[in-house]
């Protein structure tokens, strides 16, 4: 849990930085992968380790994870016509007999209609939206937070002893 | 959110044109210090690469901390677990010597496996020197456990024990009956389970007494049957008033004059008018209603009096068996034996199978609680559960939308969850052990026999030779290929010595073999946990019995007749539902022990069993004649009464009907009679005017 937090106030701190777009925008990317697959199987266990062991973002990951986990759920019936159609495919029968009897490929679940779907639909979209998510936080960082500091609310607030302890905080303990 | 105020955000980064890792860490740069006071220092983080090397070092940390646990202290716990479970599982304390696996290869090898005899702590019911086996790294790769074969060394029963092995205290009884309980209920009835050790005090006190006349005299206070019949008279007498009241309630000879009497009232022919016609009709139906109102009452009646009188065959009945009853237990108190084969193979042979059947018991509750849920819940409900039939189905079961459909592909070396295909059991004796020698062969436990086709089988061999001990031949087989799960089991020892069996053991004398050869078997199956069949056989062989006994002639009948048997056997069924088995004991011995002791005996009994019916029938003779007075009166009377009555009704309510049907007849009769009558009328009138 302490990880998840911290993870998360860097992802903020990330986000209103110059710098992580390509950090955030992959972790928020392979969310995708992590929303839509079953929470045990293979495809998460190597996922979570490519995004442990690269300079992935794990707070994007995470809240994507979370977001997409509530998509997969309305997205079921496409991803279950999606699936059946692609295991019904003659053309790909074959290599799933294959993959059915090679070991550990069973284990992610890959005949089940919605799982195969889900994976289908998340091998399309992740690429889509790493560039998408990227075009976002640029705008982001450039239009919304320009705007917000420049509400009198803010500079007020940047004027407080709190804002000054917490700076203090961030240039001491804190880092991407 | 620092960064963001303190460095504003240049154009090239916030368009995504300069985007490489080392540049955003060239770029991470912080100011010490809050908003805008003095020129703070600025901090130059390392450049980071790709690779989250600090996440990498914790992580190959994780994964030597597991190798060192596996490496170092696995063994340990695995020797642990399996100590502990065993000793849950079985009830008495399992200790292992050793046990050695190796996660590369995949194998385990444990050796000196020792499991404490319930019974005699200070022994072991079973030792094995070493088991070894290897699991299939192929088929752990698809998550499913498959072990091509376990090698089982050095087996030992009843060996000593370094220690005296801990025994669980035993259960709470069970509410269900046991196959000893039930061996004892079924085989016995109660008064022989408690006079089963006395059959030698039994003969002994018939032979000695002799005179039953002042013992019969006492027979009233000992007699249930008479008490029942005193019962069902005052009942009886009781339900004759009740009958007498009910019968004053139908209708009297009046009742049934007035009826006749308003049915010869009504006009039934010669109506002039329909008005007619309808009045006799109304007064028709009014009677007939009456008359059927009445109908009702003496059918509810009637109904009453059937089940009065299907209470007096069902009280018959109950006195009968009571009478039974009484009989028997007279019998049994005055001590007239029965010398007949089986009740001599029960009174011998019950003491020698009982710990036999509380070994099937224990086995019975060890397959309930351990075998997997769907067995256990088939010995215990005697069902097959539908979650079992769902789990065998290998067919594609789509599932509900959200779960999606789980397509099954054909399976080209697919195994099932799991299987053991080969237990190989040797044991070979030594100068140091005398470990038997054994062979066998267990093969195919699997859980899923539908997908590889095969049966769980089991066959040992082997000898104790030092202990005397051949031939032992055990089998067992478990097919769940069909609807049904079938098990069957045998076992067999061709030879054993057998010291000092007690047969019989009471103040009344002694019946024992000191030494005798016996050879044993055993055989069951099972049909859908529901049906069972259970049979136990032991031939004795190069016995010789010791009696003692304190009458003299049955000492002398029972050496006549132990001198002529060298061998003899003893066979106990058991089958059927396991709530209701049907027990048999027999043997060859309690065949010959009726010939001899009928010669001697059987007039003399046949002699007291007739004086006893005739002192109970003088004694409850008159009581039932009495009862059967009573009922028969009520059957003739009522029966009569209300048979008499009904006919009465049933032929007033024809003739109603009767007179209605001849009513409405004569009016159609008339109707069609001036129809025909104005026709003509009419013709002759035309006739007069055409001048014809």
């Amino acid at each position: 849990m302490g990880l998840l937090t911290k993870q998360l106030i860097n992802l903020i701190r990330l986000l209103h930085s110059d710098t992580g777009q390509n950090q955030i925008a992959t972790g928020l990317a392979f969310g995708i992968f992590l929303g839509f697959a079953p929470f045990v199987s293979i495809q998460t266990l190597l996922v979570l380790f490519i995004v442990f062991i690269f300079r992935v973002q794990l707070g994007a990951a995470f809240l994507s994870a979370f977001f997409f986990k509530f998509v997969a759920y309305m997205l079921d019936p496409v991803a279950d016509d999606l699936g059946r159609w692609a295991l019904e495919s003659p053309s790909l029968r074959e290599l799933f007999v294959t993959m059915y009897n090679t070991p550990f490929i069973p284990m992610t679940r890959f005949n089940n209609s919605i799982v195969m779907g889900s994976f289908i639909i998340s091998l399309i979209l992740c690429p889509i939206l790493f560039f998408v998510f990227k075009y976002l936080i640029a705008q982001y960082r450039t239009k919304f937070v320009t705007k917000i500091e420049a509400t009198k609310a803010w500079k007020a607030f940047k004027a407080t002893k709190f804002y000054d302890w917490y700076a203090k905080y961030n240039d001491l303990y804190g880092g991407a | 959110m620092s960064d963001l105020i303190n460095n504003p955000t240049p154009s090239e980064s916030s368009n995504g044109r300069h985007e490489s890792t080392i540049a955003e860490a060239k770029a991470t740069s912080t100011k010490v210090g809050s908003g805008g006071g003095g020129a703070p220092p600025k901090k130059v983080k390392k450049p980071t690469g790709p690779i989250r090397w600090n996440a990498i070092i914790p992580f190959a940390i994780f994964v030597f901390l597991i190798w060192a646990y596996f490496f170092f202290f696995f063994d340990l716990h695995m020797k642990k677990a399996i100590e502990w479970g065993g000793y849950k599982a079985l009830g008495t304390e399992l200790n292992i010597g050793e046990f050695k696996s190796s996660f590369i290869n995949g194998n385990v090898e444990i050796r000196k496996l020792e499991i404490t005899d319930a019974a005699k702590p200070e022994l072991n019911s079973i030792e094995l020197s070493s088991i070894r086996f290897a699991v299939k790294w192929d088929a752990l790769l698809r998550v499913k456990f498959v072990i091509q074969e376990i090698a089982v060394e050095g087996v030992q029963f009843m060996s000593k024990r370094a220690h005296v092995g801990k025994v669980a205290p035993p259960e709470p009884p069970s509410n269900e009956p046991s196959f000893t309980a039930q061996l004892q209920n079924k085989a016995l009835n109660k008064l022989e389970k408690d006079n089963q050790s006395n059959v030698l005090g039994d003969v002994s006190a018939f032979l000695k007494t002799g005179k039953w006349d002042d013992q019969i005299k006492n027979l009233e206070s000992q007699m249930a049957s008479k008490k029942l019949l005193e019962d069902l008279n005052v009942k009886w007498a009781g339900k004759k008033t009740e009958w007498d009241a009910k019968l004053k309630t139908l209708p009297s000879n009046a009742e049934l004059q007035t009826f006749k009497t308003r049915f010869e009232a009504i006009k039934y022919k010669d109506f002039k008018t329909p008005q007619e016609l309808d009045s006799s009709i109304k007064q028709f139906d009014a009677l007939f209603k009456d008359v059927d109102s009445k109908n009702k009452q003496i059918s509810q009646l009637k109904s009453e009096l059937e089940t009065d009188l299907k209470s007096i065959d069902t009280d018959y009945k109950s006195v009968d068996a009571q009478v039974k009853k009484d009989i028997d237990s007279i019998k049994t108190k005055f001590k007239i034996p029965k010398i007949d084969a089986a009740s001599f193979a029960k009174a011998l042979f019950m003491q020698y199978l009982t710990p036999i059947m509380s070994k099937v018991d224990r086995y019975k509750a060890l397959a309930e609680k351990y075998l997997p849920p769907k067995y256990s819940k088939m010995i215990k409900d005697g069902k097959i559960p539908k979650q079992a039939k769902k789990e065998d189905d290998e067919t594609i079961q789509p599932h509900p939308r959200a779960k999606g459909t789980t397509y099954e592909f054909p399976v080209k070396n697919g195994y099932p969850l799991f299987w053991i295909q080969k237990i190989s059991i040797s044991s070979k004796s030594n100068n140091n052990a005398d470990y038997g020698d054994f062979s066998g062969l267990i093969e195919n436990i699997t859980s899923n026999q539908r997908q590889i086709g095969k049966l769980t089988t089991l066959d040992i061999k082997g000898d104790f030779k030092k202990m005397n001990v051949s031939g032992i031949h055990a089998t067992a087989e478990l097919n769940n290929l069909n609807e049904e799960p079938q098990a069957k089991f045998g076992f067999n020892v061709g030879a054993y010595p057998l010291e000092n069996l007690s047969l019989l053991n009471s103040k009344d004398g002694q019946i024992s073999i000191p030494k005798s050869v016996a050879s044993f078997t055993s055989s069951g199956q099972t049909i859908g946990f529901k049906n069972y069949t259970l049979l136990i056989k032991t031939e004795f062989s190069n016995v010789a019995f010791k009696t003692e006994v304190a009458d003299k002639t049955i000492s002398d009948i029972l050496n006549q007749t132990f001198s002529a048997i060298n061998r003899f056997d003893v066979e106990a069924k058991a089958s059927g539902e396991l709530k209701d088995l049907n027990f048999d004991i027999s043997s060859s011995l309690g065949l010959d022990l009726q010939h001899s002791f009928e010669n001697v005996l059987k007039a003399k009994i046949a002699e007291a069993n007739a004086q006893l019916q005739k002192a109970i029938d003088s004694e409850i003779g008159k009581l039932k004649a009495q009862l059967t007075g009573q009922t028969d009166a009520l059957k003739n009377q009522a029966n009569g009464e209300v048979a008499k009555v009904q006919n009465q009704l049933d032929s007033q309510k024809k003739q109603v009907d009767e007179r209605i049907n001849a009513a409405k007849k004569d009016l159609e009769n008339q109707a069609k009679k001036h129809l025909q009558d104005a026709g003509k009328k009419g013709l002759d009138d035309l006739k007069k005017q055409l001048g014809f």
